[in-house]
């Protein structure tokens, strides 16, 4: 109890207002709370002295939440909303803060079949809400990767990635309403618009003022989102390419094809250094510069037409078939029963297909060897289609410097970089991308971590140079560097003016505060 | 030569990290102790962070509550789940990434440094100690099970290994005694060893006890050994998975729970069926024997060849398959919050079967326990009963 900087008669405080069975003071609980399991704890040798919250909260409704933020606010003690951690960003547990785990808040509240609409508490697993959906008939627009643990909540809190985000957007254009209770205890329906998960033009659109805002304005406790008819048809394929160029010319034709809507999931990546001799104990096929894959899903005669269109588009870019990338899971099977299609990948080891298979299904996946064991770092810049392939070289050359050994001799001995790129969709005209490294924690000394983060500073210049922003996908940049970046980002006008807001709204700056500002 | 392989939390430390700085999350998915508590530090990722935590002596073991300690029933959910485990294969447990793992070092640990266990674990300890069994049942009462039994044509190469709930747990006694009426009719010869048999193991380790574990591993080595065993046929999954994962210098001696051997008997045709069992059954898979073991398919196999038996799958299933939360301390000890059987009993009930077959005695009786607190009119009958009433 020593460590506790919140006082007794606050905790007390909380207990009397939401019950003792919510509050958590016990260290290994708030252990649990202290870092997310992103790219960030890497850079801390220690990071339980920077990370424990000094309690953890676990409200059951928007009343407890309620409860909850007027005391905190009232003593201005810091909170910090936690959704499923699966994410590399926000969480983290602060010395004298508060974790708000929404977990318990877990209900479906209401399923609209006629509005194509599902509403449910903030800590809804999407897991959850895809099988529901999906016992229905229907399926959900918003998908993220790391849908099993990730929650309705945190998908409106980040704006997250979806696998679907060239069809139907990321979760911020999924979600058509949110319920948010501000740091003064007062409790808000919004939508665009409108109070009701709907368009309007009436009103200002003070909903998309949370998504994203990582819990720095208020905490989210229902989301509204939408959702559409289970695809009556399926494919999928690939092709390998010589080439990079014509590898992404061949990206970029399909990106803008007639049915390209069509189109859920298209993806152009490489993944030869050290992923593939790491799990097959083979050497990459040397003639592969990249591999482009495809999922359609859709009515079937769109389908038809669109798989048609990719492989004119693959075979005008000289892009080949060889006999081992014959077996091809499909996304649909894989997320069906990850667990059995990792091992079906693994069982075909030695296919190039194989390996997109599990590392595009296993985002956490890893290779347990020598000490490259830990963690992939993702870092997603959101590049423009005319710049990509400029942006692909320049990134390239940076890239091959962390393991070089001269540019960054510490660094080169700690981190492996596993997957050099992979291209997706994001909006019109945009494409994610993301980079995964090797990294064993306990390998990194302050001169290594120095060098990464000199590594990172590069790669956003480069990011910026090309129209590109930090970071669009998995949302995380050095905590050191971001209110840096955050400037730069958002332009200093624009960043002043966000700080405007936030005072407006959290005067006493108890949401989220370590963050951004 | 150890009999058995020792493993501290500081070798285990790289696995701590990998799961700590991993954002997956696979692990916690379909963990049911944290389905059921919501609480990350009953968790596998959560355990990791307190066991990183430890180890960086930012909290001691002994003050470690019962919760954290003991809600974790070994299914090992999160180590199939894990990415990082994918490509590893032989004797796993030093190197896998694994919740329950790290609960065993855990309970190994805060035993070593002397701290408080809860009374009813230390009861089945202290039981297992002085009499070979949990229950404190007498070894006598062994004996004049086994010699009720009339076995006439003993082979002590081949053994039942009963474990050391049986006799003194009764529904895993008639189990033992339908299996013995039915390696009668296909003229098995085996043998039980009674009294000299002890606990495998399975349970000490699980609890934490490694000096009893230990002790166990090396009174079972010697007594295989002055039999010249060649054949163990295990019931129960615990005891399979003890010999299989946690044994060493076992070569020689092939090892098989007893629904292996049993479909070998019916592909060989000492094992005919010949009276039809209408009824809807559907299995639910041991976490020991499934997830830890890979036999999915052989009680399967035995179930289809049983007449008018109509199979049915629930939905969560083979590797995917729901804890009885009878494993590691659940059998033992309640924690509040945690009613693993009665999710089971629910998600069993869901698919309307008459029948939930079962192959370990641990969850016969969590399951029957369960069903009977529902009120749900579902039998809980071991595969081993169910070949007994078409073939004998």
């Amino acid at each position: 109890m020593e460590e506790i900087l919140i006082s007794k008669k606050i905790i007390d405080e909380f207990i009397r207002a939401i019950g003792k069975e919510k509050v958590f003071l016990d260290k290994p609980t708030r252990m649990c709370y202290s870092i997310t399991h992103g790219p960030e704890c890497i850079l801390h040798e220690n990071y339980f002295e920077k990370f424990l919250p000094d309690v953890v909260l676990i409200p059951f409704c928007t009343e407890d939440v309620k409860s909850i933020i007027m005391i905190a606010n009232r003593y201005k003690v810091p909170i910090i909303p936690s959704g499923g951690r699966s994410g590399s960003y926000g969480a983290e547990g602060t010395p004298g803060s508060i974790v708000l785990d929404m977990c318990k808040m877990n209900r479906i509240l209401d399923f609209n079949e006629k509005n194509y609409r599902i509403t449910g508490e903030a800590g809804v697993r999407m897991k959850d809400l895809i099988s529901y959906l999906k016992e229905k008939g229907y399926m959900a627009t918003d998908w993220p990767a790391s849908d099993e643990i990730a929650t309705l909540g945190s998908r409106a809190a980040v704006n997250g990635y979806s696998w679907w985000d060239n069809r139907w957007g990321s979760a911020g254009t999924t979600i058509q309403g949110i319920e948010v209770v501000l740091p003064d205890g007062n409790v808000l329906q919004l939508a665009r618009g409108s109070n009701i998960p709907t368009k309007s033009s009436v009103g200002w659109n003070l909903m998309d003022l949370f998504i994203g805002s990582k819990g720095t304005l208020g905490v989210v406790t229902k989301v509204t989102e939408k959702f559409t008819d289970y695809p009556s048809k399926a494919v999928n394929g690939e092709s390998a390419f010589h080439t990079y160029e014509e590898a992404i010319k061949a990206y970029l034709e399909l990106k803008k094809s007639k049915y390209s809507n069509t189109i859920w999931r298209l993806m152009c990546s490489v993944k030869e250094p050290n992923m593939f001799p790491l799990m097959t104990g083979k050497s990459w096929p040397k003639e592969i510069a990249m591999m482009l894959r495809y999922d359609i899903f859709g009515e079937p005669s769109e389908v038809n037409a669109m798989e048609k269109r990719v492989h004119e588009v693959f075979e005008e870019n000289n892009g080949f078939r060889r006999p081992e990338v014959s077996e091809y899971v499909s996304w649909w099977d894989s997320r069906a029963d990850q667990r059995n299609n990792i091992n079906k990948s693994v069982a075909h080891y030695g296919t190039v297909n194989s390996l997109l298979a599990f590392s595009s299904h296993v985002f956490g996946g890893r290779i347990n060897t020598n000490d490259y064991s830990a963690k992939p770092v993702y870092i997603d810049p959101n590049i423009p289609d005319d710049n990509l392939l400029d942006y692909y070289y320049e990134m390239r050359k940076n890239l091959d410097k962390i393991e070089d050994g001269k540019t960054y001799p510490n660094l080169a001995k700690c981190v492996k970089v596993y997957d050099p790129g992979a291209f997706i969709p994001g909006a019109t005209g945009y494409n994610k991308m993301w980079i995964a490294m090797h990294v064993y924690r306990k390998n990194l000394n302050k001169k290594s971590r120095e060098e990464f983060i000199d590594w990172f500073k590069k790669h956003a210049e480069i990011v910026w140079k090309f129209g590109g922003v930090l970071s669009s996908t998995h949302a995380w940049i050095p905590r050191e560097l971001e209110p840096k970046f955050m400037e730069k980002t958002m332009g200093k006008n624009e960043y002043e003016f966000m700080k405007r807001v936030k005072k407006f709204i959290d005067p006493n700056n108890i949401m989220n505060p370590k963050i951004i500002f | 030569m150890r009999k058995y392989k020792i493993l501290s939390l500081e070798e285990y430390e790289k696995q701590l990290e990998n799961c700590v700085t991993c954002q997956c999350g696979l692990c916690n998915k379909d963990c049911p102790a944290y389905l059921e508590i919501k609480n990350l530090s009953v968790s596998p990722r959560g355990l990791s962070e307190i066991a990183l935590g430890i180890l960086q002596g930012e909290y001691e073991i002994s003050n470690l509550s019962d919760e954290i300690l003991y809600s974790c029933t070994g299914c090992r959910a999160c180590e199939w789940y894990c990415p990082e485990n994918i490509f590893i294969s032989g004797k796993t447990r030093e190197k896998k990434v694994s919740g329950a793992t790290i609960i065993e070092l855990l309970r190994s640990r805060k035993i070593e440094e002397g701290g408080n266990i809860p009374p009813k674990v230390k009861d089945a300890l202290n039981n297992i100690s002085k009499y070979g069994n949990p229950y404190g049942g007498l070894p006598k009462i062994k004996d004049d099970w086994v010699n009720s039994l009339n076995l006439e044509k003993k082979d002590k190469n081949t053994i039942l290994y009963v474990g050391s709930f049986i006799p003194y747990e009764e529904n895993a006694k008639k189990v033992a005694e339908d299996l013995v009426k039915i390696f009668k009719k296909a003229e098995v010869k085996f043998s039980i060893l009674g009294s000299e048999e002890m606990d495998s193991g399975a349970n000490p380790r699980m609890m934490g006890e490694e000096g009893l574990f230990e002790e166990m591993v090396e009174h079972n080595l010697e007594l295989f050994k002055k039999y010249e065993v060649k054949e163990i046929i295990c019931i129960s999954p615990h005891d399979y998975n003890a010999f299989i994962n946690y044994y060493e210098n076992m070569d020689g001696i092939s090892i098989k729970h007893y629904t292996q051997f049993l479909l070998e008997l019916i592909d060989n045709g000492k094992i005919k069926f010949n009276k039809e069992i209408n009824n809807r059954v559907t299995y639910h898979d041991p976490c020991y024997l499934g997830r830890s073991n890979d036999i999915y398919e052989e009680p399967r196999e035995i179930l289809k060849n049983i007449p008018g038996l109509e199979l049915i799958e629930m939905k969560l299933s083979k590797g995917n398959s729901y804890c009885c939360g009878g494993g590691g301390t659940g059998l033992w000890m309640d924690i509040k919050g945690v009613h693993m059987d009665l999710k089971r009993a629910d998600q069993i009930n869901e698919v309307n079967a008459q029948i939930v077959a079962v192959a370990c005695p641990i969850c016969s009786v969590m399951l029957k326990s369960a069903m009977d607190s529902r009120g749900y009119d579902i039998e809980v009958t071991d595969i081993a009963q169910l070949v007994k009433e078409s073939c004998c």
